[in-house]
């Protein structure tokens, strides 16, 4: 059987820091080893830090406005309803289809955002979140029943997170055990050059047990650590099945904190004066066109009501600068922002037209949400933990590059190792 | 999706592709939306 040539693993939302503190208490065994022989390196997510957009990132190469997803959601073009990204959003080619264009074959398992999965040569592609159907998450499709019998779930059912958090944890413990048999199996069974997965319940531990790990709160903080020692064996597993030579890329795609508070940023702005909604408000489809100048979608993307661009727009492109500064500036002396980009800062390419106008960036603690449902400023439910731009990590074992990494740069590493040119992308090739 | 077109090839971009907003469009079923939806709102993101 031939090995991989190329292995990414992806470890959802897992900050470097808490990597860090846990390889120097004497945890984490696998990781602590790799973490010796190569420089377990911080990284930056693009922006918005939200998993969609940083996979694509991170599979592609380039920033979001050469890979064109900005968002879980879009508004659809010429109307306010919402629409859902999806792998036909992704503008282009993922690490895997370049292999396959150069005649090899990949493993790819439970990356965001790859639904419905598309035949990727002779290779294998199980996509990840948002999949709702296993049915259409599988390429080849033959592969389903190989799942079934090992009870294999795309994710776990967040509800519970909500509702029962001791159920959560142990439909978390054995989703990622069902995972790992999978990629394991796979691994046996399957010849290929690239195998590129992730393990996603990392994120899903941290939006429902952060704050829990950080106050030390039992029995959650226990089952935090133990989830990690979990992850880490089946690092070792995956590991000790793979050839000394094959380059390995471990990452995540952002990096955590507590959540302190859940910001709802539309309410701010109709505060303020710069949105008016019908109410009870569902989304961001209940805008008042004429009485509203700008708009914010999630997490932290704002938009102007452009004219032209948006249905009902009242902004003209005319004064689009001037009310475009008048916004940041409103922004930026908001009590939870911690700075706004502009889109020409934040993005470039051939997408960049369809990216948010500003993108705030809040202080650590305040979760910026789109959400209309409420009609607070601001509140806190179940999630304890969210997302950061920073504080990522990249680790290319036996690798010491200098510097930050950035997400992006696991693609060109990933293409480098499988001999393919990465030229011309956004990212480096993090070498030795 | 159209299952009589050719399928795309591996390495081209999803925007170059022909009925690109057919596909975004057909991506999620109305079912499928709903649960992509709770799914998504079960996170917070909308």
């Amino acid at each position: 059987m031939a090995a991989p040539r190329v292995c990414v693993i992806g470890l959802d939302g897992t900050p470097a820091s808490y990597l860090r503190r846990r390889i120097a208490d004497g945890f984490l065994p696998n990781l602590a080893e790799l973490a010796r022989g190569g420089t377990l390196m911080s990284a930056r997510a693009p922006l918005p830090p939200i998993s969609s957009v940083s996979w694509a990132s991170a599979s592609t190469g380039v920033n979001p406005g050469r890979h064109g997803v900005f968002g879980f959601v879009e508004r659809k073009p010429e109307s306010w309803d919402l629409t859902f990204t999806n792998v036909f959003t992704i503008a282009e080619p993922q690490v895997w289809a370049r292999a396959a264009e150069a005649g090899m074959r990949s493993v790819v398992v439970n990356i965001p955002g790859t639904y419905p999965a598309q035949p990727n040569g002779s290779g294998v592609l199980i996509s990840g979140f948002v999949s709702p159907t296993l049915e259409r998450s599988v390429q080849p499709p033959s592969l389903i029943p190989f799942l079934q019998e090992r009870d294999y779930l795309i994710d776990v059912d967040l509800g519970l997170g909500h509702r029962d958090l001791e159920a959560f944890c142990e439909q978390l413990f054995a989703h990622h055990a069902a995972r790992t048999r999978v990629l394991v199996d796979l691994l046996d069974g399957e010849a290929c050059d690239l195998f590129y997965v992730a393990f996603t319940g990392t994120d899903r531990l941290h939006h429902f047990l952060w704050e829990q790990m950080e106050r030390g709160e039992e029995p959650w903080a226990a089952r935090f650590h133990d989830y990690y020692a979990a992850v880490d064996a089946s690092v070792g597993e995956i590991l000790s099945r793979l050839p000394d030579d094959c380059r390995l890329i471990l990452l995540s795609d952002h990096g955590f904190c507590r959540l302190d508070q859940e910001v709802f940023v539309n309410r701010w702005l109709e505060r303020d004066g710069w949105i008016a909604l019908e109410e009870p408000a569902k989304s961001i489809a209940s805008v008042i066109p004429s009485r509203t100048r700008a708009y914010c979608m999630d997490p932290g993307r704002l938009y102007l009501n452009l004219a032209g661009r948006e249905p009902g727009g009242i902004v003209s492109p005319a004064e689009y600068e001037s009310v475009r500064d008048e916004l940041r500036r409103w922004a930026e002396a908001l009590p939870f922002v911690q700075r706004v980009a502009t889109r020409e800062e934040a993005f470039s390419g051939p997408h960049a037209d369809r990216a948010p106008d500003l993108v705030l960036v809040s202080k650590n603690g305040w979760d910026l949400k789109g959400a209309v449902r409420t009609a607070d400023l601001q509140g806190k439910g179940r999630l304890t933990g969210m997302h950061t731009q920073d504080d990522a990590f990249v680790l290319v074992r036996g690798a010491h590059p200098d510097g930050e990494a950035d997400v992006q740069d696991v693609a060109a590493t990933a293409l480098d190792g499988l001999g393919l040119d990465a030229s011309g992308l956004d990212g480096r090739v993090l070498g030795t | 999706m159209s299952g009589e077109r050719e399928r795309p090839r591996p390495d081209e971009p999803a925007a170059d592709r022909p009925d690109e907003a057919d596909e975004q469009d057909e991506a999620y079923s109305e079912d499928e939306e709903a649960a992509v939806a709770a799914r998504l709102e079960d996170l917070g993101y909308i």
